[in-house]
C-alpha cells in the first residue's frame, strides 16, 4: 500500500514541480490577467479658495494609452474621466472638445493630456518591490495653437509581488492627478493668463 | 526504479526553489540621483535670465551608479541638463522636441526619452525557454527581467521631460545622446535648446558647448 502511494507520488513529482514553477512564474508575470483601475473618479483634491477663471476646452484627442500595456492595465478610460474631473476642479468653465470638430469658439484655452510613459516593473520575487509609474504631459494652449503652459507630471505607487495590482494602479493614478492639480494650480503662468486675459 | 527516485528528487528540489523564488530575491532598486543648483555646474550658459547647464557623464563608475548599466558601451552618452529661470517677468517652455545635439559636421537628434538599451523582450523569451530548459536559468530569468525593467524605468524616469519654468523654477533630466560612430576624443558638440516664451511665443535659442572625452 505504502509502496503504491510512493510510486504514484514519484510519477506525479516532476509534474507537480513543473506546475508549481509555472504558477510562480504566472504570479510574477501577471498571468495574462487584465487589471483595471478603480471605476470611481478621483475627487480627493485639496480644497482651493477659488477656481481659475478661464474658459477651457478639454481636448482628449492625443494618445492616452500605450499599446503594450492596454491589454494588461488599460488606463485610457480612467485618464479621460479623471482629466475631465481635474479640469472641472481647477478651472471655472470647462467644456469637452469634440474629437473631430474645431474647438469651441467660446474657449479661451485648450487643455490636452497625453500619456507619455507607463510601466509596471516585475518584482524579482513575491516580497520584492514592484513599481507602477505613469507620466502625462499636460498642454494648455490658446485656441490659435500658441502654447501657454506645458508640464509633464508623474505618478507612482510601490508595492510588492503580493500587492493587488488594481490597488497599486489606483494609487499611482491618484498620485498622478494630485500632482497634476498641484502643478496647474500653483504655476504662476496660468494665473498670469487668467489675470491678463488670453 | 531509478526514474521514480529522480521524480522524487525533482519534486523535492522544485518546491524549495519555488519557495525561494517567492521569498528570496530582491528587486533592483531605482538609484537616487542628486541634482545641484545650476551654478554648481561648470558648463552653462545664460540668456534672458534662463540659465542652462549640461554635464555629460563619461565616468563608467558614475554611469553605473546612476543607471545600473554602462550606457557608453552601448553608444549612448547620458547628458544631464539643468535649467533654471531667473527672469522675473518671463516664463519659458522647454520641450525635448526642441532640444538637439549639434556638432561641427553633423546634427543628431539628442533626446530619446525611452532608450531601449536593455531589451526586456529578450528577457521574456529567455524566461519562457528557461521553464523548459533548466531551473537555475528560470531564477536568473525572472531576476533578469525584473532588473532589466528597473533599468529601463530608471532611464525613462530620469529623462528630461517637457516643462514650463516660471521665475525661480528649476528643471532637470538626462538627454540620452546616441554618439555618432565617428566621434573621437576632443570632438566638439553643443546642446541646442529652443526655449519658448510662454506669453509671447518668442523662441530663445541657447547653445551649451561640451567636449566629447572618450
Amino acid at each position: 500500500m505504502m509502496r503504491r502511494q510512493r510510486t504514484a507520488f514519484a510519477r506525479r513529482g516532476p509534474l507537480l514541480g513543473l506546475a508549481s514553477l509555472l504558477i510562480v512564474v504566472g504570479l510574477f508575470s501577471g498571468g495574462g490577467c487584465t487589471y483595471r483601475p478603480p471605476s470611481e473618479t478621483f475627487s480627493k483634491y485639496p480644497p482651493r479658495e477659488k477656481k481659475l477663471d478661464l474658459k477651457v476646452a478639454l481636448d482628449l484627442s492625443r494618445p492616452l494609452s500605450l499599446p503594450k500595456w492596454e491589454s494588461y492595465m488599460p488606463v485610457k478610460d480612467a485618464l479621460e474621466r479623471n482629466s475631465l474631473a481635474l479640469a472641472r476642479h481647477v478651472f471655472g468653465d470647462v467644456s469637452q472638445a469634440a474629437p473631430s470638430s474645431a474647438e469651441p469658439a467660446a474657449a479661451e484655452a485648450v487643455l490636452s493630456p497625453q500619456l507619455l510613459y507607463f510601466v509596471r516593473t516585475t518584482p524579482a520575487s513575491g516580497p520584492a518591490e514592484s513599481i507602477i509609474a505613469i507620466k502625462v504631459e499636460w498642454v494648455l494652449r490658446r485656441p490659435d495653437g500658441q502654447l501657454i503652459w506645458v508640464q509633464t507630471v508623474g505618478g507612482e505607487s510601490r508595492g510588492t509581488g503580493f500587492s493587488d495590482p488594481t490597488e497599486m494602479l489606483g494609487a499611482a493614478l491618484e498620485d498622478l492627478f494630485l500632482r497634476s492639480e498641484q502643478a496647474m494650480v500653483e504655476t504662476p503662468v496660468i494665473r498670469q493668463v487668467v489675470r491678463r486675459g488670453p | 526504479m531509478r526514474l521514480r527516485h529522480r521524480g522524487l528528487r525533482v519534486s523535492a528540489l522544485s518546491l524549495p526553489i519555488a519557495v525561494s523564488l517567492a521569498m528570496g530575491c530582491a528587486s533592483m532598486k531605482v538609484p537616487t540621483f542628486e541634482v545641484k543648483e545650476v551654478d554648481a555646474y561648470a558648463i552653462r550658459t545664460e540668456q534672458d535670465g534662463l540659465i542652462l547647464a549640461v554635464q555629460p557623464t563619461f565616468e563608467p563608475s558614475e554611469i553605473d551608479r546612476t543607471f545600473r548599466t554602462n550606457l557608453l558601451d552601448k553608444g549612448v552618452l547620458p547628458i544631464l541638463l539643468v535649467a533654471e529661470n531667473h527672469n522675473p517677468s518671463r516664463a519659458f517652455i522647454l520641450q525635448p522636441d526642441a532640444i538637439e545635439i549639434a556638432s561641427a559636421d553633423t546634427r543628431a537628434r539628442a533626446s530619446e526619452p525611452r532608450p531601449t538599451v536593455s531589451s526586456s523582450t529578450q528577457g521574456e523569451v529567455m524566461m519562457g525557454a528557461g521553464v523548459l530548459i533548466s531551473l537555475p536559468l528560470l531564477i536568473a530569468g525572472i531576476k533578469m527581467v525584473s532588473d532589466s525593467e528597473v533599468i529601463q524605468h530608471n532611464l525613462a524616469d530620469k529623462a528630461f521631460y517637457s516643462t514650463t519654468l516660471a521665475n525661480g523654477q528649476r528643471a532637470r533630466g538626462f538627454l540620452y545622446f546616441r554618439v555618432p560612430k565617428d566621434a573621437s576624443p576632443g570632438s566638439r558638440y553643443e546642446v541646442v535648446v529652443d526655449a519658448r516664451d510662454a506669453m509671447t511665443g518668442e523662441v530663445v535659442r541657447l547653445n551649451v558647448p561640451f567636449e566629447y572625452r572618450r
